[in-house]
Formats: structure tokens, sequence, C-alpha cells
């Protein structure tokens, strides 16, 4: 591509006039981050406080994980296209890997000392915002109208009189990973074996492959989506809206994910940055997200609160105890074999 | 009865164009399952519950509308004028190439200029991706092209012996042409210039590989939205969205004539 | 003003640089990408190579979106030309006091934006939707049909979108026709039928050419629509491209397709304009 640069040198050298300089007065903070309720649990605790106290705005960028992780590959070594990023921890191996994170200084991300061993990189890389599991959700009402029990198993999805009700997730998201990932694990193979989940996924007779979960939960309640592979988090908050929806971590076992919090390599504020993930893993903050989402919180200083908290426990995996029940994919070497995945799932599922 | 069969089709072929655009007002008041028909109770909530995102979207996807087809007009009105009147060579050629961008789809555009904003960071460190003047850049592909084109469709009817009797009476070459040449060319200055604003509104792929973060146009925010958060919110956006493209549509058949303006696209 | 002279050149450089910089330079430098290599997710090896291209032609899975994409163009045509010529008829020979109103019906979808529209089908053509809950209520089905987030949604999305093209370009052709032909060939005792298949459609075919290569070729450009009725579901190039540049980052075979999406295009567009060409010249 030298040819492509030096070419464009001499061709463009004029057009450097037309871009304005950009004189920066105030600062505002760009996050990426997940849109839905986690936005809103985010903006509710921690960004409205953090703008208040210091002055600093914050502007969010909704996107799904992947798609932040290609705009921070995309723009290595340039300016970054946001300071802090949130991702699930899939994603999270991949852009440490990738380097396209930066290292929290301890001294300003004062609570990082506050949060569970395993919660923190070895590295500091990231910080561990929060548990949250993955098993099966299900609409009660079709279930019993249609005869089908309740699903105790993965292999449930594959009940031929759900043909045509199942949503799978697509493999873009943690949820279509992680599923994938159990379904090679139940069928001999593991991280590294990604095409015999596929293939056995293949074998749904799927109603949809969802990316968004706010389509998937507007098709859980009009009663086109029966069954699904889905996260704690919605499911539960769609139980508490008195709609006939139940969550299950089926017999083989749940899965165990967890949301990170990162400063983005090449931001222009770093400092500032980490005194907003400080905010984002303070004991306020942790609570308000644990009680909203539901999920498990990653800081030490409100264990106390949550263990005593028997609602959040039945909904979410609230203490680190609980989130070792569930299976925690080896991201390293599922992501080794991503674009294996990736390639197998077009050939196999989009038609 | 072969009229009652046409008369059939007739009302289907319309029910057709038009339900959707009907269907997303009407289920932006859905309260439960909003894809779900028929719709099971009356609300109004998710119109509060439009995020603020979309009302800075709907002021960045103006200004770039607005900036692009007044460079674009600037620009393209002396050149297709020289494109109808001009004796030097290789004309035919240049204005091909002037037409040339609305033969490539917008996809291949977009993530041409993907590649060019990474690469032109390399070369001068300027951020073109992610900022106005990035979206602006993008959306002249296709601005440019619409005004040379709606100017020298209506320079085709011109008749030069206009200009001729304006300057035998003593005119000024620029007095002539801002006296003479441009209103009666004004009709087809004016058709590319909304065309252009109206298609930068609504365009997809080419603001969503120059565009992000505060530079996210409106429909560009509601398509990332399709994909990660598509519910009630998005409906009760899109109807608001229906309304003013009614008002504004009236508006236009009013005063430009919409069936022409869509004519004179292909 | 006025003139022949060879000054009128200078004119057209605001617009020819300002081309040059935001489309001409780009367009190249995507082209040069296609011929290189990836050693990683969007980074782009040295060597230049046309293996881009042969993996594309050789590889079944490459030839499958080709062929999508094609059956895609080809489908909506086929529903824009059964559902367009009858209206275009209407349109064309009505003298109703209702044709202005119905002609700016035909165009005035085309000012809501596209992404909008493709919204508006989702309560329609869901599981739960408008059209499977008329089909389940009257028992013409026992269950829903799928009609989103697949193959026939992106169908259904398109000829929306494109309707009002056809619409247009074939009620000027059909305008152009003599209905005192229609009128002579009936009173030579001609059905309806024959009429409409001896006499309007053979005069009426180089202007439903014309309108299909138009609505074939945005069809198979299109990129919004796919991606918003398709689901995650479809592949066609269009979604491809996308996908390789936003998540899998493998700029160069996205590069690779989207410059045969490119040379596709651009050569039915220069069909189509000829075509439209010779058809003005025969009037």
């Amino acid at each position: 591509m030298k040819l492509a640069k030096t070419t464009m040198a001499a061709l463009l050298g004029v057009a450097l006039s037309l871009s304005p300089a950009m004189a920066q007065q105030d600062i505002t903070l760009k996050v990426a981050s997940f849109a839905g309720p986690f936005g809103e649990a985010l903006q509710k605790y921690a960004f409205e406080i953090f703008t208040k106290r210091t002055g600093i705005k914050v502007e969010v960028v909704y996107a799904n994980p992947a798609d932040h992780l290609a705009k921070m590959i995309a723009s290595r070594g340039r300016e970054a296209p946001f300071d802090i990023v949130a991702l699930d921890d899939d994603v999270t191996a991949l852009a440490k890997d990738s380097g396209v994170l930066a290292k929290l200084d301890p001294a300003i991300v004062t609570n990082l000392k506050h949060l569970y061993p395993e919660g923190k990189d070895k590295d500091d890389m990231y910080a561990t915002m929060f548990y949250f599991s993955m098993g099966i959700a299900y609409n009660k009402d079709k279930l019993k109208a249609a005869g089908i029990p309740e699903p105790k198993s993965w292999n449930d999805l594959w009940d031929p009189r759900l043909a045509g009700h199942v949503a799978v997730p697509d493999i873009i998201n943690i949820q279509g990973r992680d599923f994938v990932i159990q379904m090679a694990r139940m069928n001999g193979g593991d991280e590294s074996t990604p095409e015999k989940g596929i293939d056995k996924i293949a074998e749904i007779k799927a109603h949809s492959y969802y990316s968004s979960s706010s389509t998937l939960q507007a098709q859980m309640e009009s009663g086109d989506v029966w069954m699904v592979p889905w996260n704690n988090m919605r499911a539960t908050a769609m139980a508490d809206r008195r709609l006939p929806i139940g969550f299950v971590i089926p017999k083989e076992g749940g899965i165990g994910n967890t949301d990170t919090i990162s400063l983005v390599a090449g931001s222009r504020y770093p400092k500032e940055a980490q005194m907003l993930i400080n905010y984002i893993l303070d004991p306020f903050a942790q609570l308000g997200m644990a009680k909203l989402l539901p999920t498990g919180p990653s800081n030490m200083l409100v264990a106390a609160v949550v263990r005593a908290d028997t609602e959040l426990a039945r909904k979410a995996p609230a203490t680190p105890e609980s989130h070792k029940e569930l299976y925690l994919p080896n991201w390293t070497l599922f992501n080794k074999n991503l674009k294996k995945a990736t390639d197998h799932w077009n050939r196999k599922i989009q038609k | 009865m072969g009229n009652v069969v046409l008369r059939a089709v007739l009302i289907g072929a319309f029910l057709f164009l038009l339900a959707p655009i009907a269907m997303v007002v009407v289920s932006s008041f859905n309260g439960v399952g909003v894809f779900a028909f028929p719709p099971q109770q009356f609300t109004t909530r998710w119109y509060r519950e439009i995020d603020p995102g979309y009302y800075s979207a709907l002021y960045v996807s103006l200004v770039v509308a607005t900036v692009t087809s007044i460079i674009a007009t600037i620009v393209s009105v002396p050149a297709a004028l020289a494109l109808a009147r001009g004796g030097f060579p290789g004309r035919n050629l240049l204005s091909s190439l002037c037409l040339s961008p609305l033969m490539v789809p917008a996809l291949v555009t977009g993530v041409a200029l993907f590649q060019f904003s990474l690469l032109f960071w390399d070369v001068f460190k300027v951020t073109l991706g992610g900022t106005i003047t990035g979206l602006v850049i993008g959306h002249l592909t296709f601005a440019i092209p619409f005004g040379v084109r709606a100017v020298l469709a209506s320079h085709t009817r011109y008749d030069l012996s206009i200009e001729e009797a304006a300057e035998s009476l003593g005119a000024r070459p620029l007095q002539t042409f801002f006296q003479v040449t441009l209103p009666i060319l004004k009709p087809g200055i004016v058709s590319g210039a909304v065309f252009s604003f109206l298609i930068s509104l609504d365009e997809v792929p080419i603001a969503l590989f120059m565009g992000g973060g505060s530079a996210t146009t409106l429909p560009v925010k509601i398509f990332t939205a399709i994909e990660i958060s598509f519910g009630g919110d998005i409906l009760a956006v899109s109807s608001i969205i229906v309304a003013i493209s009614v008002v504004a549509m009236l508006i236009l058949d009013r005063f430009v004539g919409l069936e022409r303006l869509f004519m004179s696209k292909q | 003003m006025g003139g022949d002279g060879k000054k009128w050149g200078v004119f057209l450089l605001p617009a020819l640089a300002t081309l040059s910089f935001v489309f001409i330079a780009p367009i190249c430098i995507l082209i040069v990408l296609s011929f290189y290599q990836m050693t990683g997710p969007a980074v782009v090896g040295d060597e230049a190579s046309l293996s881009n291209y042969v993996q594309f032609f050789s590889d079944p899975f490459y030839l499958r979106i080709l062929w999508n994409t094609f059956t895609l163009g080809g489908l909506v045509v086929l529903f824009c030309l059964i559902i367009g010529y009858p209206v275009s008829y209407f349109l064309a020979r009505s003298n109703s006091r209702w044709r202005g109103f119905l002609l700016f019906l035909v165009v005035s979808p085309l000012l809501v934006s596209a992404v909008v529209r493709n919204i508006g089908w989702f309560p329609i053509l869901s599981n739960s939707g408008l059209v499977n809950w008329l089909l389940l209520e009257s028992s013409i089905i026992s269950k829903p049909i799928p009609l989103i987030s697949n193959f026939t949604g992106v169908i259904i999305g398109l000829v929306h979108a494109l309707l009002p093209f056809m619409i247009l370009t074939l009620t000027t052709v059909i305008q152009r026709i003599e209905p005192e032909l229609e009128d002579a060939a009936a009173s030579l005792g001609a059905g309806p039928v024959t009429v409409f298949t001896q006499v309007l459609l053979p005069l009426s075919i180089p202007g439903a050419i014309g309108g299909s290569l138009l609505v074939f070729t945005m069809a198979i450009a299109a990129f919004t629509t796919p991606v918003i009725m398709g689901g995650n579901r479809v592949l066609v190039m269009a979604t491809y491209i996308g996908q390789q540049f936003r998540t899998v980052l493998d700029y160069a075979i996205g590069a690779t397709a989207a410059a045969i999406l490119l040379i596709l295009v651009g050569l039915l567009t220069v069909v189509a304009s000829k075509l439209g060409a010779r058809k003005v010249e025969a009037m």
C-alpha cells in the first residue's frame, strides 16, 4: 500500500487547507457501550453524577461489541474513535490481544483494588463491571398451549414441535458464541472446534437469528418466539413486568459471562477517562446496575449487601461463588478459531 | 369484468405502497409486543422513551444535508454551464466523469471513503471519519452529479439568443449572468439542490462508514439501532419522521411538483 | 457570456477537483486494495496479486453469493413488472380526476426515509403481524409463514422501494403508444387479451426493458434494505461487503467484492442508458 499512500500525498496536498483546525475547549468523553437497559443504567448511575461533579461531558456511542472492536482495530495507531469501551468478555480478550486497549492506572482507578481477584486482569488492561449468565428463556403460555414441557436441557431447543419458534443468537454476539461453544462441548468438541457446535445449531428450525435483544424482546412479547438461548438480564426483567417469560439454567450447565470496561489506546483524555471508569466501578454504580439489569457486581465492597439480597440471587449470578458454578469459556482459544467459526457459520446458517 | 380486476389490482398496489408507512404510525402506539397485530393496548410511552440522541442525530443530518447541497450547488452550476456550452476537447469524457458517481453503488463509495479516511490519517494526521466534514465529503459524491445533471437538463431548453439580446442592449457579462442566465436556470438549480438535500437526509451506506460518534446522522442512528435495540421507541421516532415527511411532501408538491422531481431523477 | 471558447474549461475545475478528492481517489484506493492480501484483521500486506479475484470466482461459496444477488435482482424486477404494469396502464390511459392524486401516491413513498419504510414492514410481516393474523383468522393457514428476516422479506422490501421507478418508466412508455391502436384492434374483433399480447405488450417492451434494467441495477446495489429485512440471514454482495468491512475486517476480499459489484452495476447502467438513448432516438 506504499504506492497508494504516496500517490495520495501528492494528489491531496491541497485538500489539507479544507479541514478546519478544531480547537477543543470543553472535554467530552466518548464512551462506546451496549444499547438498551445497560446503557440506561450507566447513564443513570455513573455518567450523570460524573458530569455533575467534574463538568466533563459524556457522549455515548451505541453498537454491538464486535462493531466497537472493529472500529478500534481499524483505527489502531490512529486517533481513537472513543475513549472508553464497554465489552463482553469474548471481545475483551480479542481487544487485549489486538493491542487496542491501554493500561489502567490503579492510582486513578482506585476501585481496582476492591474488585474480586478473578475480575481483575493481571495486566490491568480492563476491569470487570459485572457478571451475568446464559441459559434458556421461554414463553410459558405458548409452551403450555402447545403442550410442550418447560425446558430443562439445551437439547429441548431441538424439539420438532418448536419448529419456527426458536430464535438463535447470531454469532456476532456473545450469546451466539456461548451457544456455539456449549453445543461444541456437548458434541465432543471444545472452543477449538466451533464447527461441531455450528453443525448441530444448523439443524434447528429457527424462527430468526437475533443480533438485537430489543427485537427479540418484542418477538417474545408478541408470542412469535417461544424459546431462545438468552442471558438472564432481559429475561428476568420481562418476568418482572408480569409477562409469562421464564428463564432456566439447563441441567448440562449454564455459561458465565462478564462485561468489562477499558481505556482505549490513543484516547485524547486518558486521565479523565480513567476517572469515569472509577465511577463505574464505584459501589454506588455497582449496586445500581446490579438491581436494574440484574447482574452480579464485581466490587467486593458491596458483597455484604448482595449476599443479603435473595431476590437478586435468584435472578443473577450475584456472587463470584455462584458465577463459578457456570462454565467459563476459554475465549483466547475460541478467538483463535473465530475466523473459522464465522466462515463456517456463513456457509452453514446464512442462506 | 376486466375493469373489476384492474381496479382490484390498483387498490392492492396502492395499499402495498402505503401500508408500511401507515403501519409505522399505528404500531408506535401499541403497548405490548410492538410487532403484533391487532395492537393490544394504546400507549404513548414509546414517544416519551425516545432517546434524546435521536434529536441530536436529526440536527447532524440537517447540518450535513444543508452544507452538502450548498457546496454542491456552488460547484455544479458552473460545471454544468461549462459542459453545456464549452468547446474544449474531451468534453464528453469530462461530462461522464462528473456523472460517474451515480453509477457506483453507495455502499462501494462508502467503503472506499472509509479506506480513504484511514490512509488520509496516515499521511496527514487528520481525522475525516466520524466528523461532519467526513459526512459532507461523502455526500458530495452524489450531490455534485445530481446538481450537474439537473442544471444540464434545464439547459437543453435554454435559448442562447436571450443572452445575446441582453448583451446587445448593453448588459455586462456578470449582469447578464445574474439577471438573465440564473433566473432561467433556476428550476433546474432548485430541483438539483432539493434532491441532494433529500437524498443526504436519507442516505445510509456512506454515512455509516464516514460517520460515527457525534457525527451520526438520523438514518444511520436508526439503522444501527435496528441491529442492536429495535423496540417501540424506534417506531415512535419513525412516526415523527413520517409526519415531517408528509408535511415536506405537501410543500414540495406545491412548489416544485413531486412528479417532475422524480421524473428528472431517472 | 455565450460563445464556445475554451475558457469554459476553467468553470469545470472546482467540480473536477472536488470529485477527484471525494470520489476518484477513494475508488482508486479501493481498487488497488483489492489486489492485496490481509496479514491480520485490518492489516494489509505488501504484495499485489490477482489471487483475491481467483479465489472469488473459484470458491462455490462466493459464486453462491453472486447467484443469490442475481436471483434477488431478477425476482424484484419480475414482481415490479407484474404489479407495476397494470398501475402504469391505468395512469397512462385514465382521464380520471384522481389521476394526479394517484401519481402523487406513487412517488410519495420515496420521500419517506427508506429506513423508516423498512421498519413499517415489521408489524405487517412478522409471525404475529398483520398479514399472518389475517391469514390465520381466516383459516387459510394453520401456522404463520415467515415473511421477514429472510430472503422473502428482502424481496418485499426492495419491490416496495423500487416499484415507483418501474411505474414512472412504464407510464411514460405506455403514454407514447397511441390509444387508437388498441381501439382499432378491438374494433377488428380482438378480445382484451389479444389486444394486450398483440398490440400493447410488443410496443411497451423497450420501455419495460429499460425500467427492468434500472430496477435490477438498483436492487443488486441496495444495502440498507437487505440488511434490515434480511435479519442476518441473507448473504448477497452488498451484505457480504458490509460484513467484511464492518466486523470481519478483511478489507482485501471486501474490496474485491466491492470492485466486482462496481463493475457489474457500471456495465448495467451503461447498457440501460444506451437502450434508453436508442429508444428516444426511435421516437
